[in-house]
């Protein structure tokens, strides 16, 4: 697959994604799916980088396969300099430890049969970092870091607490390595609103705390506007927007963007909705998807050159990236 | 989300240790939960259950200290029915030799719980162990499994049986290794569907993501979660395994006699069933009980364990 642009990459990042393939086998037919075709993003050091975009456009997998679980089907992924997808096991598992990750499910992302302690010690046992009470003090000192009570929680199971709580021993665990990178996969869309909150809060106390790099995965721009420095927006595997977060919600230069931001409900009940921007249709399929622009079925502004000729990520306004022929007015 | 809401849910997250009056509360008030009736007569059945598998566990495991006259033996005259007699040891009757029907009975404990709890247990090593690993590993180790587990399903149980019994002497040890064979597939296929929908869950992802070698997460996190259910069906193989050597001896190729097993007893009262159907009917109804009582065990055991993952 070709490349589709790279106006938006930079030479100092820390995490460093080209051109990245992932395909999934559909069936015994032999057909492919691209779950990701061809996408580049990168994240400087302390950076939090937004991934949007609806649901099956991609970014769960995009950030997978910068863990290689599993590797991409092409593409580079490099991090401080080393590139990961051609590392043979056994060094891909000594960079590991310096990417975490947290997933969507709170409570499935933790094992069930394990008591609170063991899951937050066992990344240290897997490295046998130093000696039982080294690592007890560690466990307690990380569940006291996510505002839990260790001395409560370390001898419960996960299903003693509530899916914040479960988040919390999961970003627990996550900390316990000291990593570098936290790839955070919708980690507070199976929450309610007010715990989103306190979570999404504990994550950006941690950032600065710990020094970490994120790359914060939603489907949701209202919940990655407060905690993202860029934003870059995803549809059908491949990246249409790229922006610092205000710039982004103020003035959206994709019209997929736009229809995102649109759909974020506005509390007035005076507020009258603006139809004819609005996007219709279902996301196509990505075993077959659109020739040319992937939006152009749904794009209210789409025209002839947009099913031939497949737009280019370019910078129409200082650090702000767009993949569109027919973009947004700036003001 | 406008900044004043972020900061009132700032404050709630201060306060948001978990509570432990709150959790032990939710506790006790379950407690006193009075227990329904069908749940009291079921636990009822469960008790009645284990008590009858205690009982042929600890005649089968102290024959030799009961007194019981020897079950090679004629103590009496041949086909008294049980309750008869209340001699020693002619309670229960005597076979077409005129030989202890409870000695017998006792005796043929012995090989039928050491055939039910040998072939469970090698069942769920060794089909555990390879379940677990086709259903982590997947790819080529799957499928060579997976190939010799369906081979296995698909030959008729009686003909492989009756096949290794005629070339292999019977003896305890052939019969085991026959039934063996004859559950390994199940178990297999049980551990392999845990495992691989295990494998598929965020928290395996994550000790992956933090440099967890395969092994471990097999034996840690797979495993643990998975061995449940195969252990919930351990009641059910043996007794499936009683009846399985049962079949055998009435075929006569069970144990050759005088080795008492319950499924011989039946096998040697079938000629005189009409003349005194008391010989096949002792044997037969210990059978009965104790794969019902197996079968109770494995049900309940079942329940409770879908309740916990439920939960």
């Amino acid at each position: 697959m070709s490349s589709s642009g790279a106006s938006h990459l930079r030479n100092d990042a820390l995490v460093s994604v080209r051109d990245v393939v992932v395909e999934f086998p559909v069936g015994r037919s032999g057909a492919k799916v691209h779950a990701v075709s061809g996408v580049s993003l990168d994240i400087r050091k302390g950076e939090t980088l937004g991934l949007v975009g609806e649901s099956g456009c991609g970014k769960s997998t995009l950030g997978r396969a910068i863990l290689q679980l599993p590797r991409p089907t092409n593409g580079s992924v490099t991090f401080d300099g080393t590139e990961l997808t051609s590392l043979s096991d056994r060094d891909l598992r000594l960079q590991r430890r310096r990417i975490q990750m947290i997933f969507q499910d709170p409570i499935s992302s933790l094992n069930p049969r394990q008591r609170v302690g063991q899951i937050v010690s066992d990344p240290l046992d897997v490295w046998k970092e130093g000696t039982p009470e080294e690592r007890r003090a560690r466990v307690v000192e990380v569940l006291e870091a996510v505002g839990l009570d260790p001395e409560t929680a370390m001898e419960r199971r996960p299903h003693e607490f509530s899916g914040g709580q479960c988040q919390r021993i999961s970003i627990a665990r996550c900390l316990i390595l000291g990593p570098e990178v936290i790839i955070c996969d919708e980690p507070v869309s199976a929450l309610d609103v007010s715990v989103q909150a306190q979570i999404l809060n504990l994550l950006e106390e941690m950032k600065e705390r710990f020094n970490l790099t994120m790359l914060f995965i939603a489907h949701d721009l209202a919940v990655v506007r407060n905690i993202s420095d860029r934003i870059a927006v995803m549809y059908l595997g491949k990246i249409c927007e790229v922006a610092p977060s205000s710039v982004l919600h103020e003035s959206p230069l994709h019209p997929y963007t736009d229809g995102l931001l649109r759909a974020i409900p506005v509390p007035d009940p005076m507020h009258v909705a603006d139809d004819d921007a609005e996007m219709t249709g279902e996301l196509p399929s990505p075993l077959s998807p659109p020739s040319g622009c992937r939006f152009r079925t749904r794009c209210p502004r789409a025209q002839e050159r947009c099913a031939t000729e497949e737009p280019l990520m370019r910078e129409l306004a200082p650090d702000h990236h767009v993949a569109c022929h027919f973009p947004l007015e700036t003001e | 989300m406008t900044d004043d809401q972020t900061g009132v849910d700032a404050e709630l997250a201060r306060d948001s240790h978990i509570n432990p009056d709150s959790l032990f509360a939710a506790e006790t008030a379950a407690e006193l939960s009075p227990v329904p009736a069908k749940r009291r007569r079921r636990n009822l059945f469960f008790w009645a259950a284990v008590v009858w598998v205690a009982v042929i566990f600890l005649a089968a495991l102290f024959a030799d200290l009961l007194p019981l006259p020897p079950y090679a033996e004629a103590i009496g005259p041949p086909r008294v029915g049980p309750f008869q007699q209340f001699g020693h040891g002619m309670i229960l009757g005597t076979d077409p030799f005129g030989r202890s029907n409870l000695s017998r009975v006792v005796y043929g404990a012995r090989v039928s719980m050491i055939i039910g709890v040998v072939a469970a247990a090698v069942g769920l090593l060794v089909g555990g162990a390879v379940g677990l690993l086709s259903g982590y590993l997947k790819g080529w180790t799957d499928r060579t499994s997976s190939f010799v587990v369906d081979t296995l399903l698909a030959f008729p149980p009686l003909v492989m049986l009756l096949t290794i019994t005629a070339v292999l002497q019977p003896k305890v040890s052939t019969i085991l290794i026959g039934l063996s064979i004859l559950v390994i597939p199940t178990f297999v296929r049980l551990e392999r569907a845990a495992a691989m929908s295990w494998s598929e869950r965020p928290f395996v992802l994550a000790a992956r993501s933090y440099g967890t070698k395969d092994f471990r997460i097999a034996v840690r996190h797979i495993l643990p979660n998975s061995v449940l259910t195969l252990i919930t069906y351990v009641p059910t193989v043996i007794s499936a395994m009683i009846v399985a050597e049962g079949s055998l001896s009435f075929l006569g190729l069970g144990l050759p006699s005088p080795t008492p097993s319950w499924g011989g007893m039946i096998a040697e009262g079938k000629s005189s069933l009409r003349l005194a159907p008391s010989v096949v009917f002792v044997p037969a109804a210990v059978v009965f009980l104790t794969v019902l009582s197996f079968n109770l065990i494995g049900e309940y055991v079942r329940a409770r364990f879908d309740k916990r993952t439920k939960r």
